[in-house]
């Protein structure tokens, strides 16, 4: 469960980190985004990455988490490929709802324990 | 001068992944399989049911032993696990024994007869061990594989103009541009992964490649091996003494290792006063894979030696050898470390035909190729597709050929040889196009046969395994239709593929 988290905070850490270049924007967005904003969307895609590995190490603990995210990173950066090759105008999609739907798992999980 | 560099980088890049491309692919590809060496074994041995604790397993073996082989020199004992379900007996047998020396029991300690297979296990070898050749040459060769793997590894990143502009890019249908983005984001996401497995692979059997280490400080080897790992104690039977109970043993190495559980029991002299007992931890239970060791009094129970204490230098090699393995990984990692080994075999694969689309465009004439160039298209046919098929191939001869065959083992083995010469002729044969086709929907139908033929030579079927929660029969099926699929889907964009004119003047976007 916690692991799935950890995938789910990769997934919606890598497309903010989508939406934040811009030469992916026009498609995705059907607008460029402020320099500021894609700041910010940096900011808080790098944010989920480290929350992923967080994820991993309280899932595997800290050795076994370190190569677990080298894994999840992959898988994440792959469903964000996807998306942005078959469903670009769904990536802002995914950056929302990633990280409420990793927080769900991680309560669950939690409750699990 | 940084043009020239990075010239010469994608030069070598190009040359040192082609020249053991197909290899790679091969190695890569069972070496990602073995990460499931023993739900294979357990898919290829239908027979074995049942589960057993650690404690009936080792009652159950050693009143087995103690039967077959009362005056072995030795007894190995290796118990279930959390991923198997049979306990493996292997003995040097003493005077009298029979020329049996090894068994399968299942939970209950009973000799189950499984049919005739490697199982996993031979896909496993096979990837550093290869097959019909003498297994040092086959290591020389894997290893000069890996060593140049890590130079295009390396050439790779210094040629790839825009790790991090491209980082998401994947356009498709527009020819040798999706090929080439396909190779760059197969080889960037999973690049943690690519480095690590190649560099520990090399590790695995770095004093096969780099012997001078040993051979400047010890004048036999030997002694060099004796020092590190426990030399087996080989004494003459004095008296008769009946064997203690292993499975306070197991508890007491348990206690002490914080939890982790014994996998390997070897027991040397058993019956006499001078037997030992040592328990090595379970692989699954920490990341360096040469597990730490007890060893007990074999007659009184009590407590002998720990393992050899270890240096730095031999931890390191033993979590290299454990990360590149994967053992101890559970489930979820364990199909992390698959995932990226398939995104391993996609990087080569892509790396292989982009090779051939990015020359096919200036070619002087493309209807007429040269030999290299033909060479390189037919072997990737070949490789790609029939290699594949041969596992698959592998897996359906498991099911098919007669339980009672003499030497059936090695036939499903060759089965896997014939399906991939059969796929290398038929590439040879046939226009390069229509033999990707086939070849491709060859591997697709063959793996989709194989849960089909599993379900008419065994009660184990699809259906079955789901009611019964079998995951290891379930997950093995499904994965056979997923790669049914995937070959499908190959097999369909490549009949659907129509070259395009070739561009008037392409500008040249990032080399690879």
């Amino acid at each position: 469960m916690m692991l799935l988290a950890a995938l789910l905070l990769a997934c919606a850490g890598f497309a903010a980190l989508y939406l934040a270049m811009s030469r992916h924007q026009p498609e995705a967005l059907g607008r460029r985004l402020d320099e500021r904003v894609n700041r910010r969307l940096r900011l808080l895609g790098w944010t989920g990455l480290a929350a992923a590995y967080l994820a991993c190490v309280g899932a595997l603990g800290w050795a076994r988490g370190s190569v677990a995210i080298a894994g999840v990173l992959a898988l994440g950066a792959l469903v964000v490929v996807l998306f942005g090759t078959y469903r670009v105008r769904a990536m802002a999609w995914l950056a929302r709802i990633g990280t409420p739907c990793a927080l769900l798992c991680l309560v669950i999980a939690a409750l699990l324990r | 001068m940084k043009g020239g560099l990075r010239q010469s980088m994608a030069w070598l890049h190009t040359w040192s992944g082609l020249l053991v491309g197909w290899l790679l692919f091969g190695i890569f590809v069972t070496g990602t399989s073995a990460y499931f060496q023993q739900e294979i074994t357990r898919w290829m041995q239908p027979e074995a049911r049942g589960q057993a604790t650690p404690e009936e397993a080792v009652h159950g073996a050693v009143r087995y032993l103690e039967k077959v082989a009362p005056k072995a020199q030795s007894w190995y004992i290796t118990l279930p696990g959390a991923r198997g379900n049979t306990t493996q007996l292997f003995w040097y047998p003493g005077a009298g024994d029979d020329e049996d020396t090894s068994a399968v029991l299942d939970g209950r300690g009973e000799r189950v007869d499984l049919r005739d297979t490697q199982g996993g296990y031979f896909l496993y070898r096979f990837h550093f061990d290869l097959h019909y050749i003498p297994v040092i040459w086959a290591r020389w060769i894997v290893g000069f594989c890996a060593m140049l793997m890590l130079v295009a590894i390396l050439s790779g990143i210094v040629t790839h103009k825009k790790i991090f502009t491209d980082f998401f890019t994947l356009r498709l249908q527009k020819g040798q541009r999706s090929w080439l983005d396909a190779h760059n984001v197969s080889a960037v996401l999973g690049l943690p992964f690519h480095l690590m497995i190649t560099y520990t692979g090399l590790v695995t059997l770095a004093t096969l490649y780099m012997p001078w280490g040993i051979a400047a400080n010890y004048k036999n080897p030997q002694t060099f091996y004796d020092t590190l790992y426990t030399p087996v104690a080989s004494t003459e039977r004095s008296a008769d003494a009946p064997l203690t109970d292993l499975a306070p043993l197991l508890r007491r190495a348990s206690a002490r290792w914080n939890g982790a559980q014994a996998e390997l029991i070897g027991v040397t002299l058993p019956g006499d006063r001078a037997a030992t007992v040592t328990l090595t931890r379970a692989a699954a239970d920490g990341i360096p894979s040469r597990g730490e060791t007890m060893t007990f009094d074999g007659a009184t129970g009590a407590w002998l030696a720990d393992n050899p204490p270890r240096g730095g230098a031999m931890l390191t090699e033993s979590a290299m050898i454990g990360l590149h393995a994967g053992r101890y990984a559970s489930m979820p990692l364990r199909w992390l470390y698959f995932f990226c080994g398939l995104g391993g075999s996609a990087m080569v694969a892509t790396g292989l035909v982009l090779w051939t689309v990015k020359r096919r465009q200036q070619l002087p004439d493309p209807t007429r190729p040269h030999l290299g160039f033909r060479l390189v298209e037919r072997l990737n046919i070949a490789t790609v597709a029939g290699l594949p098929a041969g596992i698959a191939g592998y897996f359906l001869a498991n099911r098919l050929l007669p339980l009672a065959m003499a030497h059936r083992a090695d036939w499903e083995i060759h089965t896997i040889f014939l399906t991939w010469g059969a796929a290398l002729l038929w590439a040879v044969c046939r226009p390069p196009k229509r033999a990707w086709v086939e070849t491709l929907t060859a591997a697709a139908t063959l793996f989709a046969c194989v849960p089909v033929v599993n379900a008419l030579t065994t009660p184990r079927n699809l259906v079955a395994s789901l009611l019964e929660r079998d995951w290891v029969f379930a997950g093995f099926d499904g994965v056979m239709l997923l790669l049914a699929a995937v070959f499908a889907t190959a097999a369909w964009r490549a009949a659907r593929h129509r070259p395009r004119p070739r561009p008037a003047r392409h500008a040249a976007g990032a080399e690879a």
